[in-house]
């Protein structure tokens, strides 16, 4: 039931976010910020990840990392 | 395996899926009169696009937030040095909000072009009328001020093409 | 802890740092660029992860190299040196724990550094050492290298391998991920595959085993507004092969944990599934602040994650972190963050078991527990400093603090910089 539920929140969120307005290329300058970037420092979230997955028992599945700003 | 089929389909999906709409776009472009705009460059002076009528202008958006953006520059730089002296002008259109982020990225490039005039628009005013769909976004523009060519983002052979444009433009 | 422990650890660090550090100049030789214009980098990080009787050291080389405008390199290489207290002292929070985990926390010293070695060493997240109950001391070495290429903006292409080593365990990972750019991209879908693929040899195993794991994933980044973006994920897990890490025995029959020094009739290898499917959900929103609240929000920007998982072992967890990130100075950057985590156990754990039970396991990562994870970390960003062409771009630091309610604790402690060039 919960990871219905869950899911039904992922597709709302992508039903929301698909019908928002564009941002414009020149638009970016706050979302291309280091502090904006998703994965700006991947050494680091790897080893957090190697550490956390040795602890909890769902390693290995962290979900999706990547994807851009957008900004260039 | 049903995940490794469900895989391969999205990733089908994935390369079939293109989505283009910068040949249309630059189309609705190229051809019509480049909109006007007056802006200051880093010592205040002002200047207007319309000024520069009478010669090739290579107008160039870029930001110091966008990477391709400066590996551009320099290549600009470097092609309007090849053209002092010609019916030529660059203008660099940059639209960081903090001007010192411009004056931090212009000191690592040194010493510019007599050419090349680096404008300041911190409101993204003039970029905004030339539906850019990328950063950068560049544009050539004839000596009466039409829009001739125009390149979303930048790639390295585009340095060769601009070469030729500009070549083109200046026999007419 | 005393002067024989301090020293030990103290070379392990040198160790881990120096070897990282020989790296640099290695690396600049081979990947030195004379276009002053490029934004390669290098990455040398340290980490110490402190539990109450084990540290782990680990060293971090990483350089990016773009080789064009569509492709870039990408070479990494980490150490970590697991390094046990020598005198086995008592764990910090022994009798704290719930019943399932006694067997952990109250079992003799062998077993109990057995599942401290396990804190962060340990290839695709499993446990290891050196075999012996008096040498736990392990080094896990890590090479990842990888490329990325783009397909006249069509596509990008990412594809690395990671092959890492320890003493009882190798683990071998290709992947694969595509990206692909829509709507002037304002969207990114991302969709990657990898696999695993793993041998075990746990001290106490007879032979060698293997496992291996498929891993797909598929996102979607979404920008929001000029000062919000939104990624959307899921993944899949399927493994198959041999899931325990050999390192572990399990008292059954009414023995206790104190007695099981090694394999006999009442100290037996664990026993588990031979097949794991996990999902995991997650989504992410970060949000630029231009001002707001008095200056706190002033160029800043906050970051929530939410992740959902479950298997088929019965395992459902939740993680939820926020991350808050702040400009002290045009060149300090501060960041603070918090996560929790919380599971329920696998279908097949009890609080002892008999002989006759098919599965059987101690290992504390399948019980219920949850994680408390709070950290402070500033990063200095340099302008024009070094010699050029490779500058120093930026120092950071962080400290963090782990709690798990089974009652392991950790301090990390992290320093690292960034070279441009």
């Amino acid at each position: 039931m919960r990871k219905r539920v869950f899911i039904l929140i992922l597709l709302l969120g992508i039903a929301a976010v698909s019908g928002c307005a564009r941002v414009k290329p020149w638009e970016r300058e706050y979302l291309a910020d280091p502090i904006m970037q998703l994965d700006y420092n991947k050494e680091e979230k790897a080893v957090r990840e190697h550490f956390l997955g040795t602890r909890e028992g769902s390693a290995g599945s962290f979900g999706v990392s990547g994807g851009g700003c957008g900004c260039n | 395996m049903r995940a490794f089929k469900v895989f391969l389909a999205i990733a089908a999906a994935f390369i079939l899926l293109v989505q283009s709409r910068t040949a249309s776009i630059a189309a609705g472009l190229i051809g019509g009169t480049a909109h006007d705009f007056t802006l200051e460059d880093i010592s205040g002076k002002t200047h207007s696009l319309g000024d520069y009528k009478g010669r090739v202008v290579f107008i160039d958006f870029w930001a110091s937030w966008c990477p391709p953006c400066k590996k551009e520059f320099p290549e600009i730089n470097a092609m309007l040095k090849a053209y002092e002296g010609a019916d030529v002008v660059g203008i660099a259109v940059n639209i960081d909000k903090k001007r010192s982020h411009a004056e931090d990225f212009l000191r690592g490039v040194g010493a510019l072009s007599k050419n090349l005039v680096v404008l300041l628009d911190p409101e993204s005013a003039a970029i905004r009328h030339y539906n850019a769909l990328t950063m950068p976004t560049s544009y050539i523009l004839d000596k009466s001020g039409v829009v001739r060519f125009v390149h979303f983002g930048y790639n390295e052979s585009d340095a060769q093409k601009w070469k030729q444009e500009i070549d083109r433009l200046l026999k007419e | 802890m005393d002067a024989i422990d301090l020293r030990l650890r103290g070379l392990a660090f040198v160790r881990a740092f120096g070897i990282v550090l020989a790296a640099i100049p290695v690396m600049l030789l081979l990947f030195l660029n004379k276009d002053a214009y490029c934004e390669d980098s290098a990455v040398v990080q340290t980490y110490v992860h402190s539990f109450d009787n084990i540290s782990v050291y680990t060293g971090v080389f990483a350089l990016n190299k773009d080789l064009s405008l569509q492709t870039s390199v990408y070479l990494k290489y980490a150490v970590d040196f697991v390094n046990p207290d020598i005198e086995g002292s008592e764990g910090g929070e022994d009798g704290e724990g719930e019943e399932g985990d006694e067997n952990e926390l109250r079992g003799d010293d062998a077993l109990r550094k057995f599942s401290y070695v396990a804190a962060v060493s340990g290839a695709s997240g499993v446990a290891s050492t050196a075999g012996g109950g008096s040498s736990l001391s392990d080094t896990r070495n890590e090479f990842l290298g990888g490329i990325t290429h783009n397909f006249n903006n069509i596509i990008a292409l990412d594809a690395y391998l990671d092959y890492s080593t320890e003493s009882d365990y190798k683990s071998t990972t290709p992947t694969i991920t595509l990206k692909k750019d829509l709507f002037e991209k304002n969207t990114t879908l991302t969709l990657g595959y990898s696999r695993n693929m793993d041998t075990v040899s746990g001290a106490f195993m007879d032979r060698s085993e293997e496992r291996n794991t498929d891993n797909f994933f598929f996102g979607v980044t979404q920008l929001i507004s000029p000062v919000a973006v939104m990624q959307i994920g899921y993944s899949l897990n399927q493994s198959g092969g041999y899931m325990p890490e050999g390192v572990r025995l399990v008292p059954v029959d009414g023995v206790t944990a104190d007695t099981c020094t090694a394999e006999s009739a009442t100290c037996v290898d664990e026993s588990l599934p031979d097949k794991r499917n996990r999902n995991a959900y997650l989504v992410s929103v970060s949000r630029y602040f231009i001002e707001g609240i008095g200056g706190f929000l002033n160029r800043s920007a906050v970051k929530l994650t939410l992740r959902y998982y479950d298997d088929d072992w019965d395992i459902t967890s939740y993680m939820g972190e926020v991350e808050y990130y702040k400009y002290l100075t045009e060149q300090a950057v501060l960041r603070l963050n918090y996560r929790y985590y919380t599971q329920t156990q696998a279908f097949f754990i009890k609080d002892s078991y008999g002989s006759e039970d098919h599965y059987k396991s101690s290992s504390p990562q399948l019980e219920e527990f949850d994680t408390n994870l709070a950290g402070i970390k500033l990063t200095y960003f340099l302008k024009d400093l070094g010699l050029p062409p490779v500058l120093l771009n930026s120092i950071e630091g962080k400290y963090e603090y782990y709690t798990e309610s089974i009652g392991v604790n950790a301090h990390v402690v992290m320093a690292g910089l960034r070279l441009a060039f």
